[in-house]
């Protein structure tokens, strides 16, 4: 499953690194990016193994708010 | 740590502001008031609020093996603290905190072009239940994501269309700027499309979803547009790999300083003056704006790699029928022979509605105020023409050698007006009622209305050759490359042999951009240097160009061209920017003017520069239409 995670505004490039190495190691992630300029997170995932408020919750761990 | 990192990302307004207050009062104590150990407090204070979030950032990023700018600055502060600078500290790291601050705003505004067209997407949508009767049915009003295909949706005056569809009831007029740039709303009714993320301006309809949530044309356009953001240019790539050695080796560079020197207060300074801040976020900011600015009027630039190939460009090639013609062959001339003009084209009109050939539908068009008839025994006569008897008269219309195979005479008028319309690249179709040939008719594929300007303007603009390629024959090409003023042109070509033409110029070194209509031209627009799909937004367009143009029109290709222009100036001149206030300071400070916190200073006031200048991108210009 794909599901495109809209962030605050992401200031720096670092963020946005952060933000995705964090996803992909995340349990069950397939493929994550995070897209810098419009502060997404594009993730596809195993819907057996996680969900997405799991994936929220490690971009909110990161100290990121998520808007929707 | 992470708790921390959120705590300051909570109230980094506060800390700013705290820093500052504090730095005024330890300028009023020493300077006023001339107690050092109370304004030293405050300094190293102030040092703390604004100094450790910069701390934790390189210690992130270190992490992430990245050699940061905070870091940078992070070394330079603490070696003021432990030469007793700390007034040094406190202003360093405020001022780079402060502008941060001002960057981030900044930066939201330069990306704000492409924010404005994601909020136009729809919310939620009114779905029309199926137990109602044609009259009298209930509505339910669901989440736009939760719209499936086929479902049948209500949009009423003044509501967003939430899904790609048809009309299935009802008509009204759309605002389509989200999709086409296009300001006039367009009338739709039964059978027309609609798009979502547009407005019904007025009227009600009643909507088939055919393309829904991920897939809908807005969706995609935003999708593109998004990550064409971050498609990084060559020139980009290149500072960032640049970054990546450069940061750590101002280390050494600092380092290098003290050992020779044996002055630490240079050795620091070394460390916040080189910082590479400028450099980093003034050719990216550039194609942000760009994008954004193109993603307002309907041109969808596809990343700073495409931006940078387009604005190189030496050669247009031209795929004649949908860009430079409207592609939709039209009665063009029309001379009579007989007093019933008007009668004998309702007479053909009636007899070609039983085909479906282009030329046919032309005929029909043109006659459409006219009255219509009954058409008994229709004759298709295959690449010549139709045959039938209307209203009890025998009317045939087709090409010449239809008349001639009929045995009806040509007259010296008839053969003088064919010529003269053959020689204006038009198609022929005589009319003939009862054995005598009555109307003459010239159908041509019209030209665009701005496409003779489109041409011009591009050669002012420093394009050396514009070609022109179909698959019509010589004929017609040279009678509308005459017209729109194109010197070369290529006709009777196949699509494979576009390919070649383009692959020949590429191999005499020529910067080839194709404009296509984005229909069966994909290898041509695969192979070209740029690759342009105008007027349409189907995913193989979207998929293979490098620029798609929404708008089918030569301006918005002159204004694609300018804007990519601009947009790489706008990247070197944010390049010369940075690199010339880093080569600056240095030389300032090797001659003694600059001391850390001024280059601090100018540091920061660099950075706002090249983001204020990549914002020129989005002022609108009256000039520019």
């Amino acid at each position: 499953m794909k599901k495109t995670i809209q962030m605050e505004e992401l200031v720096c490039p670092m963020c946005a690194q952060k933000i995705e190495t964090a996803l992909q190691k995340a349990p069950g992630v397939v493929s994550a990016s995070v897209l810098y300029n419009a502060s997404k997170a594009k993730v596809e995932f195993d819907e057996t193994k996680t969900n997405v408020d799991e994936l929220v919750k490690v971009i909110t761990g990161l100290g990121y708010v998520v808007i929707g | 740590m992470l708790k921390l990192n959120a705590w300051i990302k909570r109230f980094s307004i506060p800390l700013l502001w705290g820093a500052g207050i504090l730095i005024a009062l330890a300028t009023a104590f020493s300077h006023i008031f001339s107690v050092k150990i109370v304004a030293d407090m405050c300094f190293i204070a102030a040092f703390v609020l604004s100094g450790v979030p910069i701390l934790l950032r390189a210690i992130q990023a270190l992490r992430f093996k990245t050699v940061s700018i905070e870091l940078l600055v992070s070394i330079a502060a603490i070696g003021a603290c432990v030469i007793g600078e700390f007034n040094e500290s406190a202003i360093v790291t405020f001022l780079f905190q402060l502008g941060s601050f001002l960057e981030q705003k900044t930066m939201k505004k330069t990306r704000s072009a492409i924010r404005a067209l994601t909020e136009m997407a729809p919310t939620t949508a009114w779905r029309v239940l199926e137990n109602g009767t044609e009259d009298a049915f209930e509505t339910e009003e669901i989440d736009a994501d939760e719209v499936e295909i086929g479902d049948i949706l209500l949009v009423k005056a003044g509501g967003k269309i939430s899904s790609d569809g048809i009309v299935v009831k009802g008509d009204g007029y759309a605002a389509e700027a989200s999709i086409t740039g296009e300001p006039m709303a367009k009338h739709k009714t039964i059978g027309d499309t609609v798009y979502a993320g547009t407005i019904l301006d007025s009227g009600t309809v009643q909507m088939r979803a055919t393309k829904v949530g991920e897939d809908t044309t807005f969706a995609k356009i935003i999708a593109l547009v998004e990550e064409a953001q971050d498609a990084k240019s060559p020139v980009e790539r290149f500072i960032d790999k640049f970054a990546k050695y450069y940061t750590p080796a101002v280390i050494a560079i600092a380092a290098a300083v003290f050992i020779f020197t044996r002055n630490v207060d240079t050795a620091i300074t070394v460390l916040v003056l080189a910082c590479p801040g400028a450099l980093v976020i003034g050719a990216p900011i550039a194609n942000v704006a760009g994008i954004g600015r193109g993603a307002q009027e309907g041109i969808l630039l596809k990343g700073g790699d495409s931006i940078h190939t387009f604005s190189k460009t030496d050669t247009v090639v031209f795929d004649k029928t949908g860009t430079l013609t409207e592609g939709v062959p039209e009665v063009c001339i029309q001379k009579d022979y007989s007093e019933e003009a008007n009668q004998v084209l309702a007479l053909a009109a009636s007899v070609e509605r039983a085909s479906d050939h282009p030329l046919a539908n032309a005929v029909i068009r043109y006659a459409a105020d006219l009255p219509s008839y009954e058409a008994e025994s229709v004759q298709n006569i295959k690449g010549c023409g139709m045959a039938a008897s209307v209203c009890g008269r025998r009317v045939l219309i087709g090409t010449r050698k239809l008349m001639e195979q009929n045995g009806i005479e040509l007259t010296g008028q008839v053969l003088n007006d064919l010529e003269e319309v053959q020689s204006s690249g038009a198609s022929i179709a005589l009319i003939a009622v009862d054995g005598k040939i009555e109307t003459l008719l010239g159908i041509s594929d019209t030209l665009k209305a701005d496409a003779k300007d489109g041409i011009s303007r591009l050669k002012n603009m420093g394009i050396a050759d514009i070609i022109m390629l179909t698959g019509d024959n010589a004929c017609t090409a040279s009678a509308i490359a005459a017209q729109l003023g194109i010197t070369e042109y290529c006709a009777e070509l196949l699509p494979e042999d576009k390919l070649t033409v383009i692959r020949e110029l590429q191999s005499k070194g020529r910067t080839v951009t194709f404009v296509g209509d984005g229909i069966n031209d994909s290898p041509a627009l695969a192979a070209a240097d740029t690759g342009i799909a105008m007027g349409s937004g189907t995913d193989v367009a979207i998929d293979n160009s490098d620029v798609v143009l929404i708008k089918s029109d030569l301006k918005s290709l002159v204004r694609s061209l300018k804007l990519s222009k601009k947009t790489v100036l706008t990247l070197y001149e944010n390049i010369a920017i940075a690199v010339g206030t880093v080569v600056l300071l240095l030389i300032g400070l090797f001659a003694g003017y600059i001391h850390m916190s001024i280059g601090m200073l100018i540091h920061e006031a660099s950075i706002l520069v090249v983001i204020l200048n990549a914002m020129r991108l989005l002022i609108h210009n009256k000039k520019e239409n």
